[in-house]
């Protein structure tokens, strides 16, 4: 970890006021702030969906939705959560904390900065419109292909497809614009004496993140552009029927979809080699092999993606072939988890709430990885393919990995975004009620799906029905529990005992030089880094 | 921000849009004959 020289900092703090300030910023501490905006009323949205599915799953039978408006529902879920909530909350993170831990006065490219960000409103308008097309006359059927969108299915559906698919090139434009900026930012502006290799491991996630989405988005925008010409221009890609085949998009879309899963981890994991060395009082356990353990994991993430496709029927060799490589990825990961516990190996340890997250960060996300082991061997994943297991998998991956991360970086950063301290009686209270309903949620998912019950089905088996009521009662108290986490924001952002620059006792980095909050222009003479 | 700097960052955010958008057009060929092999090598 580096230190500097602080030299003059205090000048240049004149903020533009009014709407101008917000639509035309170039500004990464705004522009982060709209990403974080962004996504928490995306995260609502994303959790009005989840709740809706639980609450048609509380009991057997159709009580609430029908099943096509169900399996609309998850389709929307999956996508706002994942390019709405989760990848812009880490955008925003990555907008506010990489200029000011490099020593950077601001992002490479100041005005692409503004257009990811407005791309994204537009983008969000297009996805909701894909879910409310079908309410009106001539709308055509609902999405119920899921996030996958597999053909035929996807060439079946009606108009809304189009604006999904739209809304999917959007989206994909944002995030490489924004990644692109990233790649610069710390290529080009770091400040003299920051090597590569004393970056803080937040800012290396970030560029193994960015290279990640520049490698993998344009596959997806070239299938769902394909998916496009197939429904609306007689080419036969993926339509059998004129010699196409829909496995093809199937390779498409998970040769984006499963490092996906490491661009939605890998920031969250940055979090964590921020906060755990800050309240373990120790510095990070091997940061080199961490750098090199996300480079390992971003590498062999790019080959391994139809582990999720075992069921159609591949050849043995590519088969084995992708669970080798598949379970090859724990070692990385185990790599990265064992850091952060040596990291807390004999430290002074303190429990302030980002601490309380990256500890349960770490039990729950390892219990998701070792579900995801269990998903890589080839004939276990043959009877577990396609049920609620798989959910409880990846919501244990997802959940804790990145979500959790999120927040835990919120936490630890909002002090210093603010001035202002949060309530950390509430916010524990938060931590608490969070991650206890979580469990309740998707811990009993496990066993639903190793009895047989089956993933996006409005309806089940009434031996089902009690794990099904746990799941939706736990459901129903996680997503409340954000109402709190929006209180807590509110009343730290209206005020609050003020921050100190260095607001955590342990923390190390060039953010903490910096006043709380940093002035509007920061960095405008570049550190000296030893 | 210098005029040297400036003129370096768009170069770099270039030559990575360059790398974005060869991974676009080729992305239909290159799947299309990786996804003929595999179904000639008895896959699926």
């Amino acid at each position: 970890m580096s230190t500097a020289t602080l030299t003059h900092e205090h000048d240049h703090d004149h903020a533009p006021t009014g709407w101008r300030r917000w639509l035309l910023s170039t500004n990464h501490k705004d522009i982060g702030t709209l990403y974080l905006i962004f996504a928490l009323i995306m995260l609502f949205l994303g959790g009005a969906s989840a709740m809706l599915i639980r609450a048609e799953l509380f009991m057997p039978g159709l009580q609430l939705l029908q099943p096509d408006l169900y399996n609309n529902l998850v389709t929307n879920h999956a996508l706002i959560m994942i390019f709405g909530a989760v990848m812009p909350a880490a955008a925003g993170l990555a907008n506010w904390m990489i200029p000011l831990m490099i020593g950077a006065p601001d992002m490479a490219l100041p005005r692409m900065n503004n257009l990811s960000f407005w791309i994204l409103p537009a983008a969000a308008v297009m996805l909701m419109l894909s879910f409310v097309v079908p309410f009106f006359p001539g709308g055509g059927s609902q999405i119920n292909t899921g996030w996958t969108l597999y053909p035929p299915l996807s060439l079946q559906v009606g108009m809304s497809m189009d604006f999904l698919i739209f809304a999917i090139h959007l989206l994909g434009i944002s995030s490489v614009l924004a990644s692109i900026n990233i790649i610069v930012t710390i290529f080009n502006m770091r400040a003299p004496g920051m090597a590569m290799m004393k970056m803080p491991i937040f800012v290396w996630t970030w560029l193994v993140t960015a290279f990640l989405l520049i490698l993998v988005v344009p596959v997806l925008a070239g299938g769902v552009t394909m998916l496009l010409f197939d429904r609306h221009f007689g080419t036969s890609f993926f339509n059998a029927a004129g010699g196409g085949d829909p496995v093809l998009f199937q390779h498409l879309f998970w040769f984006f979809g499963h490092p996906e899963v490491y661009i939605l981890i890998l920031p969250s994991m940055g979090v964590l080699a921020a906060i755990v060395p800050t309240f373990s009082r120790k510095p990070l356990f091997g940061y080199n092999s961490l750098v090199g353990a996300m480079i390992a994991i971003a590498t062999i993430g790019m080959v391994v993606w139809a582990h999720h496709q075992y069921t159609i029927g591949m050849s043995l060799g590519a088969v084995k072939y992708f669970m080798i490589g598949t379970i090859i990825i724990s070692i990385p990961v185990g790599l990265m988890i064992f850091n952060y516990i040596a990291t807390m190996w004999r430290g002074a340890m303190t429990f302030e709430t980002p601490m309380l997250f990256a500890v349960a960060i770490l039990l729950m996300f390892t219990f998701g990885g070792l579900t995801g082991v269990m998903l890589a061997v080839v004939p276990a994943d043959l009877q577990y393919q396609d049920s609620m297991f798989v959910v409880a998998h990846f919501h244990y991956v997802l959940l804790p990995g990145a979500v959790f991360g999120l927040f835990a970086g919120v936490f630890y950063w909002l002090p210093k975004w603010t001035g202002h301290m949060y309530d950390e009686k509430l916010a524990k209270i938060f931590f608490w009620v969070n991650v206890i309903s979580f469990n309740v949620t998707f811990f009993p998912q496990h066993f639903l799906g190793l009895a047989g019950m089956p993933r996006r089905i409005v309806d089940y088996n009434a031996m089902f029905t009690e794990f099904n009521v746990v799941s939706s009662l736990g459901a129903f108290v996680f997503g409340l529990s954000h109402l709190l986490l929006l209180y807590i924001i509110i009343k730290t952002v209206r005020g609050g005992r003020k921050a100190e620059a260095k607001v955590w006792e342990g923390a190390q980095g060039l953010e903490w030089q910096l006043p709380s909050p940093p002035p509007f222009h920061s960095w405008t003479t570049a550190p000296q880094v030893r | 921000m210098d005029e040297s700097l400036r003129r370096k960052n768009i170069r770099t955010a270039w030559i990575l849009a360059g790398v974005v958008l060869l991974i676009l057009v080729s992305a239909v060929p290159f799947w299309r004959g990786l996804f003929r092999l595999v179904t000639a090598a008895g896959g699926g």
